[in-house]
């Protein structure tokens, strides 16, 4: 399988702050990758500029062998890149379905009038199980319920690369079990994941490559296995041990 | 909706209603209540797509209204072009202008975007002002002719009640359409969250700009029939004590729905005129009571008559009983 | 001799200002501290000129003198208006609420006046007014360099108390990080009635120094009002220094513009470089943020 995602020597400075510093890595075409590492290692800064909220100070994106480095924010949604937000943002005054309404309407997906993208959201909502909630308004669900309309108003954009920051964090064991399923049903559908996540349990359940940032720097990247027995991330995440 | 229900019973009765109004009202005074009513509520659904659909509160529109009039004044007296026309002048000129002028200000936001929408009307005002030709501070008399449909000219005050009324519906369905459009869902969701708008593909600042267009440009057709009401326009209007006049209505109704800013016009401008004539005595208080209930909504029911509705039980039972009706009279499944 | 001209301009410019950056610190001080734009400013200026003016009428207070009063008076209603209205209408989910209800408030502040004082024009005169000094050939107004002057040590007197006061110390803690200094123990609250307070007393000091030389009216706050969010803009939102800066900078674009474009388009000139400056700050810092 060919790379979707290359991300090449990508570096990203804050008035000095190196934030990122140089991480480049790949993600494979119809596969899931995560990306973990410590609060601050600059995780969300790397999505941030994938997804066109923040100019790379320097490095390159390429997307199916296309340079898209600096590209506005808006246009991602029209070239198949979809994300959500760590900080959850949904659509406050406007119902759940609303909120996916307007993801399906400005996303790939050819829709003739509002009515067809209507359609389409509440078969987004019926294949991520929120279809009963349909005319409640977000702020009268729980979180569980608030992030998956995120990754429901994403996925209604008809993305190739779905990029999730998140979205189990705070879920109970159940409720993570549930959210893994439903990725590994969007991925069997096709789209390219990648995905930032504390939740170890769901990573090596969902990831088939795993890329390890701390400090802003990529450390080290392969299969779950691979990275959690990697003496250098155990460092990092459990600290030295006393010799 | 393609069936004919209660709803649509109800709102048919209404116009009805309000069409054969002026057979049974005959005082020029309360006729003048319903005009205000009506154009009052015109600015505040034109104020509501740029304020209340895509959340870029302006207080500005008083000024975008003040320019359809004056556009309207000199063509009418210097030129002899009809208002009919230069309502369609007014939409496009005003509309333009205002969002090519706004246009570099969409980067800004909150109170800031306000701040620049004052800004430009301050302007607007110290220009026409010092602006011989437009009548500098006096401002502009529109010509006192006998009645004619070419000048929209008339002693009576029945045929402004008129295009006023079928201003209130126009307005009203051109705002149904969009809140149900793509361009609706556009500016909600810009009104909502700018990154999330990003995120889904929404192109901001194109959206702001059509947002503007319209809501200047339709404030400005109000502007050209205010000015043919009154009779005259004059710098005055260019204060942003006026915009606010507009902006009143759309807390009361609840910000960002349609049918709130109408509902809010229609119980502000009465309650105004009304608190105007029986408060005459002293000057101001009127205006002290006026700002006073709005003060308390605001502090109480901070999401205005709508905004406490679509949340509340009463809406649920009245839809039940709606559709209850429907069932029985249209056998409906 | 044109250079003259511009001089004087620019010494009218700054004694002008000098009300400008004590409205426009006043503003700062609520802006920056509770990051509310109080749309009702240019009124709270306007209830402290009438106060002065009252102090005056009924007890023959000259208005430099009546400056400690009306500032301590100004204070007591800011904070009450804040504990009772704003604190209720500040939400998390944008600050619309508060700028439409100090709009109103300020509507209802100005009715009030027109309802007691009527929209007559009210003087309360000082000992110096129209007198006038001359410096070098300059000719500056004796009510305005006292103004001035007492703009100085307002300016002094509001960055040393944020600077080594308690208070100061907890209104720049909550300006800062409000949740942040909660944690710490600080009442936010309490700090929100000081802050609001404070502005309002600063507001009342520009409003009795304006009356030494002015008259007030129930619409006078209109124009300062817009005029301190421009001094605010200008200077930078939360600078003390910045303010006072703005303000001055502010009178002597106006002056210099009045000689430049003509004193009846002063204000256009005024307001499209507001405008402006907005835009490009903006602008400048979304640049650095990337």
């Amino acid at each position: 399988m060919s790379n979707i995602l290359e991300i090449q020597n990508l570096t990203k400075n804050f008035r000095g702050l190196k934030a990122v510093n140089n991480v480049s890595f790949t993600v494979e075409e119809g596969c899931i990758t995560g990306m973990i590492g410590s609060n601050g290692a600059g995780k969300t800064t790397v999505f941030n500029m994938i997804s066109g909220v923040l100019v790379p100070s320097d490095g390159k994106i390429i997307y199916k062998g296309q340079d898209i480095t600096g590209t506005k924010a808006h246009k991602y949604s029209g070239m198949g890149i979809a994300r959500t937000f760590q900080i959850m943002k949904p659509l406050r005054n406007m119902t759940v379905l609303e909120n996916v309404i307007s993801g399906a309407m400005f996303g790939r997906k050819v829709l003739k009038n509002a009515k067809e993208a209507r359609e389409y959201a509440e078969e987004i909502l019926q294949f991520t199980g929120m279809y009963e909630k349909k005319d409640l308004y977000p702020m009268d669900m729980g979180t569980p319920f608030k992030k998956r309309l995120e990754v429901a108003r994403a996925l209604a954009t008809d993305p190739d690369l779905l990029l999730l920051d998140e979205v189990m964090a705070g879920l109970n064991p159940t409720e993570t079990d549930e959210a893994v399923e439903l990725f590994r049903k969007i991925n069997d559908q096709g789209t390219t994941i990648l995905l930032i996540e504390h939740v170890m349990r769901a990573v090596t359940n969902l990831c088939k490559k795993v890329v390890v940032m701390h400090h802003g720097e990529k450390i080290t990247e392969g299969t779950p296995e691979e990275v959690m027995n990697d003496p250098y991330v155990i460092e990092i995440y459990l600290g030295k041990e006393d010799d | 909706m393609k069936h004919l229900s209660i709803r649509h019973i109800l709102i048919a009765l209404l116009i009805i209603v309000l069409a054969i109004v002026p057979a049974f009202v005959t005082t020029t005074y309360v006729m003048g209540i319903f005009v205000t009513t009506f154009y009052v509520g015109c600015c505040t659904l034109a104020w509501s797509i740029l304020g209340g659909l895509t959340g870029q509160i302006s207080l500005g529109h008083a000024g975008f209204m003040g320019l359809g009039s004056y556009i309207s004044a000199i063509l009418l007296n210097n030129m002899g072009i009809s208002p009919w026309i230069s309502m369609i002048i007014a939409f496009v000129f005003v509309g333009l202008l205002t969002a090519v002028l706004l246009s570099p200000c969409f980067v800004l936001t909150g109170p800031y975007f306000t701040l620049v929408t004052i800004a430009f009307t301050e302007a607007f005002r110290n220009l026409f002002t010092n602006w011989e030709y437009a009548g500098s501070g006096q401002g502009i008399l529109v010509p006192i002719d006998n009645d004619s449909i070419f000048s929209m000219r008339w002693i009576s005050k029945v045929p402004y009640y008129y295009i006023a009324l079928i201003m209130v519906i126009v307005f009203y369905l051109i705002l149904r359409i969009i809140d149900r459009s793509k361009l609706g869902y556009a500016f909600k969701t810009i009104r909502e969250d700018e990154d999330t708008a990003h995120a889904v593909g929404i192109n901001s600042f194109k959206y702001k700009f059509i947002a503007t267009f319209l809501s200047a440009g339709l404030i400005a057709v109000v502007g050209v029939f205010y000015v043919n009401y009154i009779g005259y326009i004059n710098p005055d209007i260019f204060k942003n004590a006026n915009s606010l006049d507009y902006v009143m209505p759309a807390i009361i109704g609840g910000i960002g729905s349609i049918v709130g800013p109408l509902l809010g016009a229609g119980i502000l401008t009465p309650l105004s005129e009304w608190l105007n004539a029986a408060l005459s005595q002293i000057a101001g208080l009127n205006l002290v009571v006026y700002a006073a209930i709005v003060i308390v909504v605001i502090l109480f029911q901070p999401n205005g008559i709508m905004g406490w509705f679509t949340h509340s039980k009463l809406r649920k039972k009245i839809n039940n009983s709606f559709d209850n009706i429907d069932r029985k009279l249209f056998k409906k499944e | 001799m044109i250079s003259g001209f511009l001089i004087q301009a620019i010494i009218n410019g700054i004694m002008v200002g000098g009300i400008y950056a004590l409205v426009g610190m006043s503003l700062n001080m609520i802006f920056g501290v509770m990051k509310i734009v109080n749309f009702c400013q240019g009124e709270m200026l306007m209830v402290s000129m009438y106060v002065t003016y009252l102090l005056y009428e009924y007890l023959g207070l000259d208005p430099f003198i009546a400056i400690p009063i009306v500032a301590v008076v100004m204070f007591l209603f800011g904070a009450l208006i804040q504990t009772t209205l704003i604190t209720r209408s500040i939400k998390e989910d944008g600050d619309q609420n508060v700028l439409f209800l100090t709009c109103c408030l300020g509507i209802f502040l100005s009715n009030v006046a027109l309802m007691l004082f009527t929209s007559d024009y009210k003087t309360a005169d000082s000992m110096f007014a129209n007198q006038v000094v001359t410096v070098a050939g300059m000719n500056i107004s004796v009510p305005r360099l006292v103004g001035f002057f007492i703009l100085c040590v307002a300016t002094a007197l509001v960055f040393l108390m944020l600077k080594y006061t308690k208070l100061g110390k907890h209104i720049r803690a909550t300006s800062q990080n409000a949740i942040g200094a909660q944690v710490t123990g600080i009442k936010t609250k309490v700090v929100y009635a000081y802050t609001y307070g404070i502005g309002a007393a600063i507001a009342g000091i520009a409003g009795a120094c304006l009356m030494s030389y002015y008259y007030v009216f129930p619409s006078v706050g209109n124009t300062y009002g817009t005029r301190s969010f421009i001094v605010v803009t200008m200077g930078g939102l939360g600078s003390t220094i910045g303010a006072c800066l703005g303000g001055l900078g502010l009178g002597v674009m106006e002056t210099v513009g009045s000689t430049l474009v003509g004193a009846a388009f002063k204000d256009t000139l005024v307001f499209l470089v507001f405008i402006l400056i907005l835009v490009l700050k903006e602008n400048i810092n979304r640049k650095k943020r990337g």
